[in-house]
């Protein structure tokens, strides 16, 4: 009983002397504000720390730790929603150019054109009708791109995370558009025997598409604190110059041969008929890619970078400042690939229709029903329905997620970190570079019929103004069963579209050299369309008869 | 015998108490001269905080935020400032200095103006020195890293630290552009204590680092016995 007693007040003094023990964390079992870290101690410690850490477990557990980053979400989420190529419409198929006057000429035996055009799409459409980039990369607050600026917010200061207002950035860049300019010459040659008539057409143009972001925009962007030229530490002309050649691709070259033969069975004064057909041919090809954008093809490379190497700049123990640098550039390099593949997947296109053979008959018909003195009016009439044979294209597709790929896996296992790490790499290069694989495609049938009314006046001089109605129908993809499964397919799939334009031109003719000077300026403009960008053309033909 | 007991009891208890007070008075005494002489910082951080920064747990366990690092920079800093064992003395007019020392003779104008600069440098290179190490440990993170310090210096409502200004210098001209901002060795204190502060704060906020260093530390003691 003695003993119990003394026992307890031992015990009551103790408590009392641990209470009272001042500077002490209850959790700490040493003394960190008396620990004298001298070189010997701090070697050794640095050492062991160093054999403790495994960079590809300090990888997976940053990125997976709920506590932490918690990125097996985001890696869950998708960046493009689509992967489809953006509908433009074939210069061959531009209303003027359509016009063949089949039989007009039968008094030449020879003819050559050269037009020179501009055709400009200040809008095209990403997917369906919507010219917004967002349509196609997921720009919102709830995807890939929007939870990760959400988290890099979560990760700074509140005094940081004040000037860094994502939900004003992020719209910014959804607002970004698709451009594209052709300009060159369409040249054609026509050979006329009797009814029939021949000709060959084919256009050597320069073709640029880009990227574009509103003035207004980019005066928003520049007011960003962290892009700025002191954040970033790139002028806003070299920011510019860096972005050329990653966002605009443009080349110069010769397009698809376009062959006509046409037969005009019926002819008199007022009346005219052609029938008949065209070939295009694929005989497109670039001279030069490149010439103030950057020279892109399709393909499925993607730099040596992964997530191991990036986190390495805080799990590598003996990282220096050339091998952050190292990380540094990798990560941009990887970034700008990234880029790159987005421009290949839209912007990056071929002179021609990618390859296919287009097969089409064709009817015209013109009609003068007034006449008075030296003047006519009429009507001339055009159809056609052009169909594709099938062949490889290079296409991009989304790969899709398979949720328990990642919930089955053991983050915490530190023999499985680099297996883990090679698959997170895995996902997040799925993200970024939606796979190219070359497929067989048939493109949908284009009909195209335009109407011109049309004033001569007495033979050297003709004006027309007229509609045009162009449509193509969907595409047709054949991919075999083993990847079927793995990649989302309708997402790859081009809409089917139409467009319909106003055109209209102004001819006279002179004689020249014993033949027939024709000189044209003319141009079409979109009124309205679906899935496909609204456009304009102007052109002026110089065109020589004999 | 009980009252025996009890009295011994009473005694070590009185004695344990009396001790604590002692030790609390003659460290309030310190405290209340040093704020005094215009080096309050360590001790308005005698407690530390958890830095309210989510980026921390990105480093934390990782060598971005190793303890003895941490650790080996603040002893060198406690050696400048207070010349443990005779370490890290400054030597002025021909005479060694702790800092704190040198904070009182230049506040007490018994060093020569015109060879404080002189004396300053040397104090400067020393901290240099000290600070290599951990420097070239925060680069590739520095952006981060200073972030984390803004938000330090906002709990701790020290704003207006040098701290803030020196870790927002371009990498590898920390150095230098400290040179300009300290220009007495009460700024050089006041940056050292506000260093100290926010190593210590550091500390406490990275649970993971800790926890793999006590670990180690714990063993390396026995070890060395």
């Amino acid at each position: 009983m003695k003993l119990t007693h003394k026992y307890g007040l031992l015990l009551v003094v103790f408590i009392v002397v641990a209470m009272g023990s001042p500077g002490k964390i209850e959790a700490e079992e040493i003394d960190f504000d008396n620990i004298d870290m001298d070189s010997s101690a701090f070697d050794a410690a640095s050492a062991a720390f160093k054999k403790s850490i495994d960079p590809y477990f300090c990888t997976v557990d940053k990125i997976t730790d709920p506590a932490t980053l918690n990125g097996l979400s985001l890696l869950q989420k998708d960046l493009y929603t689509h992967s489809n190529l953006v509908v433009s419409r074939s210069i061959h198929d531009m209303p003027l150019f359509m016009q063949t006057n089949a039989g007009k000429r039968c008094d030449y035996d020879f003819g050559i054109e050269i037009d020179p055009f501009y055709n400009q799409t200040k809008y095209m459409c990403f997917v369906g009708s919507s010219t917004d980039i967002k349509s196609y990369v997921d720009f919102s607050s709830t995807g890939l791109l929007g939870e990760a600026a959400s988290k890099v917010k979560e990760f700074m200061s509140d005094q940081a995370s004040k000037t860094f207002n994502i939900e004003e950035i992020l719209p910014l860049f959804s607002n970004i558009t698709l451009e594209e300019r052709r300009a060159g010459l369409y040249i054609r040659l026509s050979a006329y025997l009797k009814n029939w008539t021949f000709q060959f057409a084919v256009p050597v143009y320069y073709q640029e598409r880009n990227f574009f972001i509103s003035e207004e925009d980019q005066k928003k962007i520049k007011n960003v604190s962290f892009l700025s030229e002191q954040s970033t530490g790139m002028s806003e002309d070299t920011a510019q110059a860096i972005m050329m050649k990653h966002i605009v691709s443009d080349k110069i070259g010769l397009g698809d041969m376009r062959v006509h033969l046409l037969y005009t069975p019926y002819q008199d004064d007022d009346t005219r008929c052609t029938v008949g057909g065209f070939v295009t041919l694929p005989t497109a090809f670039a001279f030069k890619n490149g010439l103030m954008g950057g020279s892109f093809y399709k393909h499925n490379y993607i730099p040596p970078f992964s997530l191991e190497q990036a986190f390495s700049i805080i799990c590598e123990p003996d990282q220096t400042v050339d091998k952050n640098i190292a990380v540094k550039n990798s990560g941009i390099n990887y970034g700008l690939r990234a880029l790159d593949h987005l421009t290949e997947i839209l912007a990056e296109t071929s002179l021609g229709n990618n390859g296919h053979v287009g097969i089409a008959p064709i009817i015209e018909c013109d009609h003068i029903f007034t006449r008075c003195d030296n003047v006519a009016i009429g009507l001339a009439a055009q159809a056609s329905l052009q169909g594709f044979l099938p062949c490889s294209e290079k296409r991009a597709y989304l790969v899709e997620n398979v949720p328990s790929d990642f919930n089955t896996r053991n983050y915490k296992d530190k023999d499985l970190a680099k297996e883990n790490v090679a698959f997170l790499d895995t996902q997040l290069n799925n993200i970024l570079f939606p796979t190219i694989i070359d497929t067989r495609v048939t493109p949908g049938l284009i009909f195209e019929g335009n109407a011109a009314f049309h004033y001569d006046y007495s033979e050297c001089l003709k004006a027309q103004i007229g509609y045009d109605f162009w449509c193509r129908g969907d595409e047709s993809i054949a991919m075999s069963s083993a990847v079927n499964g793995k990649y989302d397919i309708s997402a790859s799939k081009t809409a089917s579209a139409w467009q319909q334009k106003v055109f209209g031109s102004i001819e006279t003719y002179f004689p020249f050299c014993g033949g027939d000077l024709t000189t044209r300026f003319g141009g079409d403009v979109t009124v309205a369309s679906k899935n496909i960008g609204k456009d304009f053309t102007v052109n002026v033909l110089l065109q020589l008869s004999y | 015998m009980m009252s025996n007991t009890y009295s011994k009891l009473l005694i070590v208890m009185l004695l344990l108490n009396m001790q604590l007070s002692f030790a609390f008075e003659e460290c309030a005494e310190k405290n209340n001269q040093l704020l005094k002489e215009g080096a309050p910082v360590e001790y308005e951080c005698a407690v530390p905080v958890e830095i309210k920064h989510k980026a921390i747990t990105i480093v934390d366990g990782t060598p971005k935020a190793s303890i003895e690092q941490l650790l080996k920079l603040r002893s060198d800093i406690k050696k400048l400032r207070e010349g443990i064992n005779g370490t890290g003395l400054i030597i002025c007019e021909g005479k060694a200095y702790t800092l704190n020392q040198l904070v009182i003779a230049e506040r007490e104008y018994r060093i020569n103006e015109k060879n404080m600069p002189a004396c300053l440098n040397d104090a400067l290179t020393k901290f240099e020195e000290d600070s290599n190490q951990y420097l070239a440990q925060a680069r590739g993170f520095k952006g981060v890293m200073l972030d984390v310090i803004n938000q330090w210096a906002e709990q701790r409502g020290r704003l207006d630290s040098i701290l803030l200004q020196w870790g927002s210098q371009p990498v590898g001209t920390e150095h230098a552009q400290m040179r300009k901002m300290i220009t007495s060795f009460v700024l050089l204190d006041r940056f050292l204590g506000d260093l100290t502060c926010f190593l210590n704060d550091f500390r406490f906020t990275c649970k993971k680092s800790t926890k793999i260093f006590q670990d180690y530390w714990v063993q390396f003691q026995k070890n060395r016995k």
